[in-house]
């Protein structure tokens, strides 16, 4: 089943509009919450939308951006770059594309793409995130599940535990495929396999609990 | 058109994260503007990506609400939407050198030649380089097998290798164990787009032709 946002404009066009599915734990309401401030940002220009839109997602994508290895100094300012365009750019923000949050996310990830760029350096710190957070044993389904708040870790608890490091090691600590390859010493083209059966198994899982 | 040959989903996470250099990101997004079907595989892995940002420890800002409302500040040059999340699912992958890649074909330095083929490099970011490959039809292109990272993005013509046929869109995404022996379709030049990693242990079709005629 696929689950509508409700702020989708309707559309007798099926092809025309992307309904994308969702997990039915996973934050649906919270995410329909999100459209609806921001669509009244978009709309209105209402501050009152933006405050609330800000305020539950600013301390994530600051710890996002922290953990991501961006000084604190740096961290702010990227915050404030987002912010100023979800504010003033909001006109371009379309339900029917992505959430808000994913919308969020594609400028927080565009933000540090440039940061990294402009810095010419690799500004992760390697592993300390997962390694913290989930302690001696990595793989244990239920810090998992902490770390990740209980909701896409639900999803990902179902795949083999190759599949999760995978997606893990992207998600969570920042690493490209042929970094993860690297540093796990297993060909490039088995990180490609894993990456792909992950995420195979990903959409059907999200499919089937929408 | 929705192109045969697509990067496999390790690249669109990666996409989706940044984490790609500009070479690699620029064959991905390239390959997206005319992909339908990873675009739509896009949209998933970001999606995932907003829910880890959003699953991750809260830690407060110093920066509130009300100084967005009320900042006077330059706005950002932050790009708001990335090639691959935004466009309409045909694109005319040929006007891209003109537009996407802003250059002229023959502004650009050639080099090789020989057998119809010839290659010009566009950018070089540490050990990741962006290369254009012209090649003639029924041009044979060096046999080879891959190790490590190659992608390579058909913008013009076709290539065939075995059974399979690379047309306009179709991304190859260099996988090991494989040995190739790209053959040009008869049909018209062959322009392809194509990032590789900077091992010097060169083994994919592009830095085959890159050994050939620029003696790295």
């Amino acid at each position: 089943m696929i689950v509508r946002m409700p702020d989708m404009p309707s559309s007798d066009d099926a092809s025309s509009v992307v309904r994308f599915p969702l997990p039915a734990d996973v934050s649906v309401a919270e995410r329909s919450e999100e459209n609806a401030w921001l669509l009244r940002v978009k709309s209105a220009a209402d501050p009152h939308a933006f405050r609330r839109l800000f305020e539950r997602l600013s301390p994530r994508i600051h710890s996002y951006l922290r953990r991501g290895g961006i000084a604190p100094a740096d961290a702010e300012n990227a915050l404030q770059d987002v912010w100023l365009v979800v504010w003033r750019k909001a006109a371009q923000f379309d339900p029917a594309l992505a959430s808000a949050r994913t919308w969020i996310f594609t400028l927080v990830r565009n933000r540090v793409i440039d940061l990294e760029r402009a810095a010419r350096r690799d500004l992760r710190l390697t592993g300390v995130y997962v390694e913290a957070t989930r302690g001696a044993h990595p793989d244990e389904p239920d810090l998992l599940a902490q770390a990740l708040g209980g909701r896409i870790a639900r999803v990902l608890a179902q795949l083999p535990r190759e599949q999760q490091e995978v997606v893990l090691r992207c998600y969570v600590e920042g690493k490209s495929q042929r970094e993860i390859a690297r540093e796990q010493r297993v060909p490039l083209g088995t990180i490609k396999s894993r990456a792909r059966l992950a995420f195979e198994r990903l959409k059907q899982l999200i499919k089937e609990s929408a | 058109m929705t192109p045969q040959h697509h990067p496999g989903s390790g690249w669109l996470m990666d996409y989706a994260c940044g984490h790609l250099s500009p070479a690699f990101e620029i064959v991905i997004a390239s390959h997206l503007l005319g992909c339908r079907v990873c675009k739509e595989d896009l949209r998933l892995a970001e999606h995932v990506g907003a829910e880890f940002m959003m699953a991750g420890a809260e830690m407060a800002t110093i920066l509130t609400a009300d100084d967005i409302v009320n900042s006077t500040a330059k706005s950002p040059e932050l790009e708001v939407w990335r090639a691959g999340s935004q466009l309409p699912g045909a694109l005319d992958l040929t006007g891209l050198v003109s537009s996407y890649l802003r250059i002229s074909l023959d502004a650009l330095r050639w080099r090789g030649g020989a057998g119809g083929v010839s290659i010009a490099k566009l950018r070089h970011d540490d050990n990741d380089r962006l290369w254009l490959l012209r090649a003639r039809p029924g041009a044979v292109l060096p046999r080879h097998s891959h190790s490590g990272s190659e992608l390579t993005l058909v913008l013009q013509g076709a290539y065939v290798v075995g059974d399979q046929v690379f047309g306009v869109g179709a991304l190859e995404d260099a996988d090991e164990d494989t040995w190739h022996q790209p053959l040009v379709t008869t049909v018209g030049e062959c322009l392809c787009l194509a990032a590789t990693s900077g091992s010097l242990k060169f083994e994919g079709w592009v830095a085959r032709l890159v050994q050939r005629y620029l003696g790295i």
